[in-house]
């Protein structure tokens, strides 16, 4: 206790200037800690927004193939939310009425997959009817693209395995029955819909695929899906995202490292000002072993008061960064209005759409890595404890 | 058994980093600190009178020799026993601003008690009593900086006789007063050891205040002779 006591006194001493150097460090650990909570929350925010849209609309949670299952059997296990055949083809479009053409992925579910709460969540239908399949559902990105409009008739052609040769090309015309808009410009501008009995009708269903939404813990309903049917095959949202998850991770990680950097700078001011205390205090220290302290429990109070200084930054640095992160999108508009006011121009993303969250693990783990950080350059800073005979300071000071 | 007992005490310097040559400060001391009785040594400045006494404190260690106290030789024990050793059963008294700063003249005075493991309502009493008898009741709050010369001092006598400890060492405690209160620190630490039943290890170039003291030695060439 009392070595918590005179750790925490020498860190906030009003004596040669320790006082205001502590706060400046405390508050440079708080705003490294504000900036890396921040970066990460709104990293964290972006890539699940991005591996949501992924997971509702592209690659599902998990995609089956198996010659034994369908969608009702792993419908019914447990942890699977829904369940959903599906068949895609790629087909070249012309529209008859602007003769504009675009190669595109055709999109089709046995079963009212618009019904999802989770498709239904990325993906809207804007104009026409998704009960209307009878024709072909586009994208907004698409009808921009080729100027269709509703109604109008599409040319499609597919290849498609024929009698005699292996793949022979295929064409028919359908209507455009409607328009969608996704949040991935991506999807948008590839997919289209139609209805499962037309298109299984013309490609078959050999290729079909079942898409799995899961609710709880994939591994259990990959395990589960194994057990069912050996010989499927299953595509996790991981593996069929792998490259933009690895570039994800990547860009985050790299993120970390600069930030880290920054926190190297403020431990060597952290060591800096330990060394200062030290000389500041040398006497004190002296007196502290004549009093009877032992000579570990001296650099335990210098040792001490750098961790006071780096804790209560980190205690500081965590409630500001909540704070900001919970009122980020009120502190981006600010941030607007005063670039607005001082330059006349709206330069700044003034909505960011997604939430930006941290979790409590990743909180922990960003602050143990910055009490490290600062218990080794702390330690470097009190060597000298180790180095030097204290009491040659009260002899000096004797003769 | 004697409080401290320094038994032909040697101690060398380096003269160089590498060690190349030595001269010696102390050479086969011996010297008894005689239960509730005080000494005094007096001497030229450089004689090795600080390093004696810290010697006596297991601040420092001999070049030879044995320095027991209460029979327990120092060099036989590690830094966290010594240390023990040295909060329970001495007490040290320094020349002159050796408090502890960022600390109240209460808090200075509980610290050897805060140190040894008690809690602070264990030994605030005491504090405060001796405060009280040093005429520093209206001062406890204030931390060093705010305190004259002379009533650091008494703070750092209040210290120093926080723990009943045996012996109390000083080193030159009025070496950096004024005359008068000098004198007043003088007459506060002979009587107060005295009440308290303490022995004192005094090291002062002051002849006055030394001749004070029941036993007085003369440290000249390396050597202790008694003087009284």
């Amino acid at each position: 206790m009392f070595r918590f006591r005179t750790a925490f006194r020498y860190a906030f001493s009003k004596t040669r200037g320790q006082r205001v150097t502590s706060i400046m460090i405390l508050v440079g650990i708080a705003i490294g800690l504000i900036a890396l909570l921040v970066i990460s929350a709104v990293m964290n925010g972006l890539q699940n927004a991005q591996m949501d849209q992924l997971k509702n609309l592209e690659s599902f949670d998990l995609i089956v193939r198996s010659d034994s299952l369908n969608a009702e059997d792993i419908r019914s296990l447990s942890g699977v939310d829904q369940a959903f055949r599906f068949i895609e083809t790629n087909a070249l479009i012309v529209d008859e009425t602007s003769e504009n053409s675009q190669s595109i992925r055709i999109r089709a579910f046995e079963g009212d997959i618009f019904e999802s709460q989770r498709f239904s969540k990325s993906l809207t239908v804007i104009s026409g009817s998704k009960d209307n399949m009878a024709g072909l559902l586009f994208s907004y990105t698409t009808r921009s693209r080729i100027g269709i409009s509703y109604g109008d008739s599409i040319k499609m052609t597919f290849l498609r395995r024929g009698k005699t040769a292996t793949i022979v090309p295929y064409s028919t015309h359908l209507p455009v029955s409607g328009f969608f808009s996704s949040k991935m410009s991506e999807f948008s501008s590839s997919t289209a819909f139609m209805d499962y009995s037309i298109l299984s009708g013309i490609i078959g269903t050999d290729e079909a695929k079942i898409a799995v939404y899961v609710s709880e813990n994939q591994k259990a309903v990959v395990q589960s899906i194994m057990k069912l049917d050996p010989d499927a095959v299953i595509i996790t949202w991981q593996e069929y995202n792998k490259a933009l998850y690895s570039a994800l991770m990547l860009e985050k990680t790299l993120m970390y490292v600069f930030l880290a950097f920054m926190f190297l700078i403020i431990c060597v001011n952290l060591k800096n000002s330990t060394r200062r205390l030290l000389s500041n205090k040398q006497k004190e220290g002296a007196m502290l072993r004549a009093l009877g302290c032992s000579r570990k429990s001296v650099n335990a109070i210098f040792l001490g008061q750098g961790l006071v200084i780096s804790i209560l930054g980190e205690i500081l640095g965590v409630v500001l960064g909540k704070i900001l992160i919970a009122n980020l999108q009120n502190v981006l508009k600010l941030v607007d209005n005063v670039v607005f006011a001082l330059s006349g121009s709206r330069t700044v993303l003034t909505q960011i759409p997604f939430n930006a969250s941290i979790g409590a693990l990743e909180t922990a783990l960003v602050c143990l890595f910055i009490f490290l950080l600062s218990l080794i350059f702390t330690s470097i800073g009190c060597r000298r404890i180790y180095r030097s005979e204290i009491m040659e300071v009260i002899l000096n000071a004797s003769y | 058994m004697h409080p401290i007992e320094l038994i032909s005490i040697t101690k060398r310097f380096r003269t160089s980093e590498k060690g190349e040559g030595e001269i010696t400060i102390l050479n086969n001391i011996n010297l008894d600190v005689i239960s509730g009785q005080s000494t005094a040594i007096i001497g030229k400045s450089g004689s090795g009178k600080s390093t004696l006494l810290h010697i006596a404190g297991g601040l420092d260690s001999p070049s030879e020799g044995k320095v027991l106290c209460k029979g327990t030789d120092f060099a036989s024990l590690d830094d966290k026993h010594r240390s023990a050793l040295r909060n329970l059963h001495i007490g040290f008294i320094f020349q002159a601003n050796l408090l502890l700063e960022d600390f109240t003249a209460l808090e200075n005075v509980m610290a050897p008690a805060l140190i040894s493991g008690k809690k602070e309502s264990e030994c605030k009493d005491r504090a405060v009593q001796l405060l009280e008898r040093l005429g520093l009741a209206d001062r406890m709050s204030h931390v060093p900086g705010k305190l004259s010369g002379g009533e650091k001092q008494r703070v750092a006598i209040c210290r120093a006789l926080m723990n009943k400890p045996e012996v109390i060492l000083a080193d030159e405690p009025t070496g950096a007063l004024d005359e008068e209160n000098a004198a007043e620190v003088e007459e506060l630490l002979l009587n107060l050891v005295k009440e308290e039943g303490r022995s004192l290890l005094l090291v002062t170039h002051n002849q006055d205040f030394a001749y004070k003291c029941d036993n007085v030695y003369l440290l000249k060439n390396h050597g202790l002779t008694k003087e009284k």
